[in-house]
């Protein structure tokens, strides 16, 4: 089959317009988004290893008489997904998701939260044993906060874990706008090893057809856009490890419908986390998907001795997709060009728009806020795949500039094309339909 | 007593009859009242051409080249056997004139009767005197119904001329329809083509190739319908150019005007209509000719006197002829004429009822005219400035999102069926507005066709159940 339209036009000129076109829109989004870093995080005095929420950020504090106050402020933020693809979301501290909330079992915190989005909120301590007039369910636990007013949420961290935030007030809507966020709260005496490595993730579904600005909240099925930390991939930025390091990956789940099996490439891990509790040891075994549900955490860990680029990815396969358009027909085993050469035929602005494209006149239009189905460029070809995807990165050393770059593998561990020589030797015919080997 | 009485009740008609216009100067021969009357609608109807210089069929001229609206007049003035029957009645008419101011022929009577005793001879001239006394009147009403008739040839002259304009611009109006069907169904065609693509290698229902088959096979009948239409306003329009032997396909020039309301004046357009009537003004001249004949009437029960002359006589035994006078009188024993003047005088009143309708029915179509010409020409504007542009656009956003993969071809190609719905009710639109301004020209120019007078619906995008969406 020949070149698709989702490759022609999918990628090579959308994806380069918008990406041009991305670029001309400042970033709401405030600076010092994090990364990978190129050293693990150093430990904290608390005794913890501190977190990485990649493409986020970790929420910052101040002690006021031996208790850690936090500022939540709730409000419009506009958000990229991904170079080209922006979205008026609503989001904590500038930000969408919320900051990462870290703190200590034991820790007395003061959490302020302050309205500045159109419409009343609050803030549920997802997982938290707080008293019940701090959980946050609007009507039930408290008033709404109104707009423009700030609330006081008062309480002492009794657990250790990872957990959530979000609001219980029209949370439809809200949630589905973007407003939530990640709590990790380290063990005031840890048993096990700390982790070198130690990420967070939230995971999230949204609406947004190409073309649209903002997130369709009252979408129950079809959502097109799924995200890790709020980025589809390319958008995602990758984690990365060193060889032997320890790497915990927080993962959280407060998608609108769905639950996510997250996969790890190379790796086998165990569940030592649930927002419920630690697994016992004894109870733990070795997986390489594990099942997220919505509005569940479930944390894994393992022991990175696997160099090279691995993918993690939800499982599901149209989650690895941007903006798909779902009420497509099944064009599999037919040939697709036929389709554009009959539109080009009958429809003369199918013209217009081919001209313009292979023209770059249509660069100077105003974006039209999508990205491409698929990808971005990998080191060995176009990777065809989107939303709900990264790469954990091992590496025998990292380099200080924490700019791993892509795995260069050994030619001896590297698949290529097999050459004549090597089939008839193994005596392979590639010509055969079953692939039956001779005795 | 009686006869007084008639007298007195026959002056008013009298009076009346002697207001309408005087007859025109009798003139040599009927063509001259047929190019009067040619000049004046071609000052009407601006139809500017000269006849003359026509071949002599209008078949040859058509092999001359596309045809234009000015030429298509010209022919149907040529050779339309109404212009030729016109021009008939305009030579009876001048012939009734000029019979009713010849005298009626004296009578001369000669008797034999022979006798036993001799043979009598008897005779006499005898002319019909009350015959110089009504000729004046009846040339008047000759004059009065030839003014009639010449106005009424005019109307169907007129008529003649707004009819072939009408039909030159149904024929193009139909051409513009075939295109738009053709093109959805090679659209049609296409949806089905790209469907059964689909089906063939096991990708979607029965039912949706067979929806897209439905599609197409209604695209087809709407394209012969079409088609159907565009023979019909061809042969309607090859018959208005009389052409007993079309040509195979007509070749007719341009297409539907863009600018209907160009130049159009519909300011007081029901007193300018009223103004240029010709069936009013055949009614007038109708009116003055029942009016005269009424007073004739009247004229002949208030004089007993028929025929006078001389009559001579020999006796049978007599040598000498006796000579003498004759007068011949009516006696008004069991008719006094009554009945006569009364009938003259409803003939009257009826054609001013006539001609009140039809005052009424102009000034109603003038306003029902003025109402749909400024209605269609803001329905075209709209469908020109707004609707087509954004069914244009709307194709070319669906264009982007199949772009995107969000949408199939099929909903493009649905988008692009709309659009030729939206195109074919603009060409419909266009040319009805094309009509009614066709309509208020005829009207100024002094005929009132059917269509003025009764409702006119408005060309409207149809339903499109088009295409299956391929999902």
């Amino acid at each position: 089959m020949g070149t698709t339209r989702r490759e022609l036009m999918g990628r090579a000129a959308l994806g380069a317009a918008l990406v041009g076109l991305g670029a001309r829109w400042a970033h709401a989004e405030g600076e010092g988004m994090e990364g990978a870093g190129a050293a693990p995080k150093p430990i904290t005095a608390q005794g913890y290893r501190p977190t990485t929420t990649l493409d986020g950020k970790t929420l910052p504090y101040r002690m006021v008489d031996g208790v850690k106050v936090f500022h939540m402020v709730a409000g419009d933020v506009e958000h990229e997904f991904a170079p080209g693809l922006l979205g008026r979301c609503w989001g904590y501290n500038g930000i969408v998701h919320g900051p990462t909330i870290e703190a200590v079992e034991g820790d007395h915190v003061r959490i302020y939260v302050t309205n500045k989005l159109s419409a009343p909120t609050t803030v549920h301590w997802h997982g938290l044993f707080v008293p019940s007039g701090m959980d946050g369910v609007g009507g039930l636990s408290q008033r709404p906060i109104e707009p423009g007013e700030t609330f006081r949420y008062e309480f002492t961290l009794r657990q250790h874990g990872t957990f959530m935030y979000h609001p219980h007030h029209d949370e439809m809507t809200q949630m589905a706008l973007g407003l939530m966020g990640m709590i990790v709260v380290h063990p005031r005496e840890p048993k096990g090893p700390l982790p070198d490595r130690d990420y967070v993730y939230m995971l999230g579904e949204w609406a947004m057809d190409p073309g649209v600005w903002r997130p369709d909240p009252n979408e129950m099925k079809d959502f097109n856009i799924l995200t890790l930390n709020a980025r589809a991939f390319p958008g995602t930025s990758p984690m990365v490890a060193q060889l032997g390091e320890r790497v915990r990956i927080r993962i959280g789940n407060l998608s609108a419908m769905d639950h996510h099996p997250i996969h790890l490439h190379g790796y086998a891990f165990e569940v030592i986390e649930t927002d419920g509790g630690q697994v016992p040891t004894s109870a733990r075994w070795p997986e390489t998907t594990v099942l997220v549900p919505t509005g569940s955490v479930r944390v894994v860990e393992f022991i990175a001795d696997n160099p090279g680029d691995w993918a993690i990815h939800c499982h599901m396969t149209h989650h690895i997709m941007n903006q798909m358009g779902h009420g497509v027909p099944n064009t599999a085993g037919v040939d697709v060009t036929q389709f554009d050469e009959r539109l080009m035929e009958h429809v003369p602005e199918m013209n217009e728009i081919m001209e313009a494209m292979m023209s770059g006149d249509d660069m100077d239009k105003p974006p039209p806020n999508g990205i491409p189905m698929i990808g971005g460029t990998g080191p060995r070809g176009y990777i065809t795949m989107g939303g709900m995807f990264t790469t954990l990165r091992v590496r025998e050393r990292l380099p200080e500039s924490g700019d791993v770059g892509w795995y260069d593998a050994p030619a001896e561990t590297q698949a290529r094309p097999a050459s004549a020589d090597e089939l008839r030797t193994d005596g392979v015919d590639p010509t055969s339909a079953t692939g039956e080997l001779p005795p | 007593m009686a006869r007084w009485m008639t007298a007195a009740w026959a002056l008013p008609l009298l009076v009346l009859a002697s207001s309408c216009r005087g007859a025109p100067a009798v003139r040599g021969s009927a063509a001259l009242d047929a190019s009067r009357v040619m000049s004046e609608v071609r000052d009407r109807t601006r139809a500017d051409g000269d006849t003359a210089s026509l071949a002599t069929s209008a078949s040859s001229r058509l092999a001359a080249g596309p045809l234009d609206v000015g030429s298509a007049v010209e022919i149907a003035l040529a050779f339309n056997p109404t212009v030729r029957e016109g021009y008939e009645r305009l030579g009876i008419a001048r012939a009734d004139l000029v019979q009713a101011g010849l005298l009626a022929n004296p009578m001369l009577d000669l008797g034999i009767k022979r006798f036993p005793a001799g043979t009598e001879i008897e005779g006499g001239l005898v002319a019909p005197v009350v015959d110089l006394f009504r000729m004046p009147i009846r040339r008047r009403i000759a004059a009065s119904r030839q003014r009639a008739v010449e106005a009424e040839v005019a109307r169907d002259v007129v008529g003649l001329v707004y009819d072939v304009r009408r039909a030159f611009l149904v024929v193009h109006e139909a051409r513009a329809i075939v295109k738009l069907r053709s093109d959805a169904l090679e659209a049609a065609k296409a949806s089905l083509s790209l469907m059964e693509s689909l089906h063939d290698a096991g990708n979607t229902l029965d039912q949706n190739r067979t929806i897209e088959a439905i599609g197409a096979a209604r695209a087809a009948l709407d394209l012969e319908a079409a088609r159907s239409d565009e023979a019909e306003a061809v042969e309607d329009l090859v018959r208005l150019l009389a052409l007993e032997e079309p040509p195979g396909a007509l070749e007719i020039e341009g297409a539907l005007g863009t600018a209907p309301g160009e130049g159009l004046d519909v300011a007081d357009l029901a007193a300018r209509a009223e103004g240029a009537s010709w069936d009013l003004r055949a009614l007038d001249a109708a009116v003055c000719a029942a009016r005269q004949d009424a007073a004739l009437v009247t004229r002949d029960r208030a004089m007993w006197l028929r025929d006078a002359g001389l009559v001579g006589k020999r006796d049978h035994g007599e040598s000498a002829v006796g000579v003498g006078p004759h007068v011949g009188l009516e006696l008004p024993v069991f008719d006094s004429g009554r009945t006569a003047r009364a009938r003259s005088a409803a003939v009257v009143r009826q054609l001013l009822a006539q001609r009140d309708a039809r005052r009424l029915d102009v000034r109603s179509a003038a306003r029902r005219l003025e109402a749909r010409v400024r209605l269609l020409l803001d329905r075209e504007r709209v469908l020109r400035e707004q609707y087509l542009p954004e069914r244009n656009q709307l194709v070319k956003d669906i264009l982007d999102r199949y772009s995107m993969m969000q949408v199939g071809a099929f909903e493009v190609l649905e988008a692009k069926g709309h659009e030729l719905d939206a195109r074919r009710e603009h060409v419909q639109t266009l040319a009805a507005a094309w009509r009614a301004r066709l309509d208020v020209e005829e009207l100024l120019a002094g005929r009132l066709n059917d269509g003025m007078v009764s409702r006119a619906g408005l060309p409207m995008e149809p339903e499109h159940p088009h295409t299956a969406g391929g999902h």
